[in-house]
């Protein structure tokens, strides 16, 4: 009898291990991106020059974070130093993200699985710099190394070359038009095309040290990755000399049905991404010119 | 892993010196091989036949196994040298270690299993952890396994671990439970049911890859990939007089599955229904088998259905026959996961002593049957019919005919190759005892097709001196190669020769080898084209 109560209880246990609760699952974008309203290519007739890459600058930071307004600095600082060739883009996850009271929450679904999917992120304030290995970590948590890997990816050349444009955006009906023009100096394999939209002057409660600062001032924030963050399938191979233009358009209110964002303090950000995580090119500009 | 290899030999040397009642076993094989570069057949184009030259792989294995303690333990020393078995088409792959370490126990009733270990439920759909390692498959589970007799006839066995990954693991976590039986019914009649659960958890590693590629693919085919997915499966073997049926049917929880190279996940759950029917007595046997798979991609991730063998958790058993003549073996059908209805019919007759006829039947469909093209668009057919016959104590033939329709495209794509390649193959064999110890064996078999390679002939001849001696001699000729081959009239000769000396069997041999997918027992592979010298030893102990 005894062993049959031993047998039931060893059963019992690993039946129950096999069938859990209900799982959230991962993230999955179901809302509408962008719609595509220009998309053709053509061959160069002059030979395209090649030019410096520029830098997705993602740094990952949470208002619960007491460096991170260092961090902050230090990319504002880059960005500055490098005009036009540093795209930053700031990262709210959920680790040291939780929002102060009535602020609003700055962390997001896509912040999430940047973080989860090329991390993970253990530290804050840390950053990715072209989403690169480098010394075996993606991941830079010193601060003090972040303007010299800069600099050199700044000076690698780059196969293609980005010119992102705003054509028109509406403030009343929160639209945006926008076109990207891609012309590659050399052949290209298989790599994706990404857009961002961030958002500048967001003002919350900060940890700043060991003191809670209220109207900080946060730039760059990342409010929404209109395509997955790994960007769409843009090309399996693409020859030398080649151009795509591809025009979009989208509704913010698509994203942001309450209307928090601010259009005048918003940027779109384009990112050509690599099968190896890699950012092979990124550019920025501000929606509301 | 150095101080798991330190550790096994300490408790091996340490076991032996408290006992002497245990005894060591253990086996080793060891192949080289020498490249020779050969682009008329494809022999090139790998740093093998570029830069290398040559590859070794080799296993030693070492068990100990105390009957006094109910005791067993083991090692497995793996070496994949410049190796070619993982991935023949690319760059080779070194490395060495440990590729399998056990420690069991038997406490009464009770087994208990650490490490590496090999086990299946049923007949292998829901889980089977297995080695072929010349098809560069190790599915071993690296945890901890428990067994318990419930009673003479029953026992429940549930282990939890990951999936072995050459010499590192797979991240996602596979739990298992498994309860079997016997049931004796009176004299004649007796039942071996069983019932399994599996469950694979996914890592978030994998499961980042697998969202990704969801949030990139079209909105409309969207949707949420579960980190967990369960296969249900009960089968029951029932014997009764001369016959025996067979039966198992596994149900698999929707998850994200590939359905077609390049396609966007889908989100489904599958099935298989897989059921065996024999009548056998003196003389007279006859097979039925049946079986139908729907969506049953069962891997250690989504993300590893990308090739026939990666991540398999599970092993769909095939329903055709198993050859193994050269040319009649051409043309088999991987065992599919996500659609098949296959059935088979395999016959033996032996009227009279001596004389045995052997007749099967296969026939393989995707799902949606229509009866009003059933006949063209099947994926694979064959009709085998051969006669062996003993003439005397020394001279026994074996002469057949094999008719395959094999539709290459869906088995060996995406590359567009024909979807209707019907091969005819007339064969005969001879083996003639010369006195106890000579014997010699010819082969002789011929192939048509019109695609594909087009027409072969093959001949062997063997010479034995049992135990010790054995060579061969062999032309595989593609005398008219098919309207879109380049190659023309070539020769796939080879010489084998092997020498036995006690439990030691040395071999050496010069293959020139087409390409080609080699299955066994429904798993497949490309094999590509080989030229060079093979040699190894095979010994036990």
């Amino acid at each position: 009898m005894k062993r049959n109560k031993f047998l039931y209880f060893a059963m019992a246990m690993v039946v129950s291990s096999l069938f859990s609760c209900k799982e959230e699952g991962p993230f999955i974008n179901f809302e509408e991106g962008q719609n595509t309203l220009v998309d053709t290519s053509y061959l160069s007739t002059t030979p395209i020059p090649s030019q410096n890459k520029n830098v997705l600058f993602e740094e990952f930071s949470g208002v619960r974070c007491s460096n991170c307004p260092a961090g902050n600095a230090a990319t504002n600082s880059i960005y500055a130093a490098n005009p036009g060739r540093v795209v930053p883009v700031t990262i709210h996850s959920d680790f040291l993200g939780f929002p102060y009271e009535n602020d609003q929450d700055l962390r997001n679904d896509e912040a999430n699985e940047i973080a989860n999917s090329l991390g993970p992120v253990g530290q804050k304030p840390a950053a990715f710099v072209n989403r690169k290995v480098i010394n075996g970590l993606r991941l830079l948590g010193s601060i003090s190394t972040w303007s010299a890997e800069v600099a050199n990816e700044l000076a690698q050349s780059s196969f293609v070359n980005m010119n992102l444009e705003v054509v028109s955006s509406d403030l009343t009906e929160r639209s945006l038009r926008y076109r990207i023009t891609l012309s590659y100096s050399a052949a290209a394999d298989h790599h994706n095309l990404g857009f961002f939209l961030t958002e500048s002057e967001i003002e919350t409660d900060q940890l700043d040290g060991s003191v809670h600062v209220t109207g900080y001032i946060h730039e760059f924030v990342l409010r929404k990755a209109i395509t997955p963050i790994i960007g769409e399938d843009l090309a399996n191979s693409v020859e030398q000399n080649t151009v795509i233009v591809k025009e979009f358009e989208i509704d913010l209110d698509d994203f942001d049905s309450e209307k928090i964002w601010d259009m005048s303090h918003m940027y779109l950000v384009a990112f050509i991404r690599l099968d190896n995580d890699n950012i092979e090119n990124a550019a920025m500009v501000k929606i509301l010119p | 892993m150095k101080k798991i290899f330190t550790f096994c030999i300490l408790l091996l040397f340490f076991s032996l010196s408290l006992n002497a009642q245990g005894y060591i076993s253990g086996d080793l094989e060891l192949r080289n091989d020498y490249y020779v570069k050969d682009t008329a057949i494809g022999a090139s184009g790998t740093n093998h036949y570029d830069d290398l030259k040559s590859s070794a792989d080799s296993w030693l294995t070492l068990n100990y196994t105390n009957n006094d303690w109910g005791f067993r333990t083991g090692i497995r020393l793996d070496m994949f040298l410049n190796s070619r078995f993982h991935n023949p088409n690319n760059d080779a792959y070194t490395a060495f270690g440990v590729g399998r370490w056990f420690i069991e126990k038997d406490f009464k009733k009770m087994t208990l299993t650490g490490g590496h270990f090999y086990d299946q439920f049923g007949s292998g759909i829901a889980f089977r952890a297995y080695e072929n390692r010349f098809l560069g498959i190790d599915n071993a589970i690296f945890g901890v396994k428990a067994k318990y007799q419930l009673n003479d006839n029953w026992f429940v066995k549930g282990f939890v671990g990951v999936r072995k990954n050459r010499l590192s693991f797979y991240k996602p976590i596979i739990k298992g439970l498994n309860i079997e039986g016997y049931i004796p019914i009176g004299d004649k009649l007796t039942l071996s049911p069983g019932i399994g659960v599996l469950n694979r958890t996914m890592d978030e590693e994998s499961m980042s890859v697998v969202a990704n590629a969801i949030n990139a693919s079209p909105l409309e085919t969207r949707f949420v990939p579960k980190y967990n997915t369960y296969v249900f499966t009960a089968y029951n073997r029932l014997n009764a007089g001369n016959w025996t049926w067979f039966i198992e049917g596994a149900y698999k929880t929707h998850e994200a599955i590939n359905v077609a190279l390049g396609q966007a996940y889908q989100d489904k759950a599958g099935s298989v229904i897989y059921t065996s029917l024999t009548y056998s007595k003196k003389g007279f046997g006859i097979t039925g088998q049946f079986k139908r798979t729907d969506n049953f991609q069962f891997r250690t991730s989504p993300e590893d259905n990308q090739t026939l063998i990666k991540g398999a958790i599970n092993f769909i058993p095939p329903i055709n026959r198993q050859n193994s003549l050269r040319l009649p073996a051409r043309y088999q059908p991987a065992s599919q996961e996500i659609q098949e209805t296959a059935l088979s019919l395999d016959f033996t007759y032996t009227p009279i002593k001596g004389k045995t006829f052997n007749f099967s039947f296969s026939e393989i469909h995707k799902n949606d049957i229509n009866l009003k093209t059933y006949a063209l668009d099947n994926l694979f057919r064959e009709l085998y019919l051969d006669f062996e016959w003993k003439i005397s104590k020394k001279l026994k033939t074996l002469q057949g005919f094999q008719f395959v329709q094999y539709n290459q495209d869906f088995y060996e794509g995406p590359a567009a190759l024909p979807v209707d390649v019907q091969v005819y193959s007339p064969f005969f064999e001879l083996s003639y005892k010369i006195d106890n110890k000579k014997s010699i064996r010819a082969e002789l078999q011929y192939q048509s097709a019109k695609r594909d390679f087009g027409q072969w002939l093959y001949a062997l001849v063997e010479f034995n001196i049992a135990p010790k001696f054995s060579v061969s001699v062999s032309d595989m000729w593609n005398f008219k190669p098919g309207p879109n081959k380049s190659s023309k009239n070539e020769h796939y000769y080879s010489v084998y020769t092997s020498y036995t000396q006690d439990q030691h069997r040395f071999f050496v041999s010069y293959v020139r080898q087409v390409e080609g997918i080699v299955c066994t027992g429904g798993i497949c592979r490309l094999e590509p084209a080989f030229n060079g010298v093979r040699a190894g030893i095979n010994t036990s102990f």
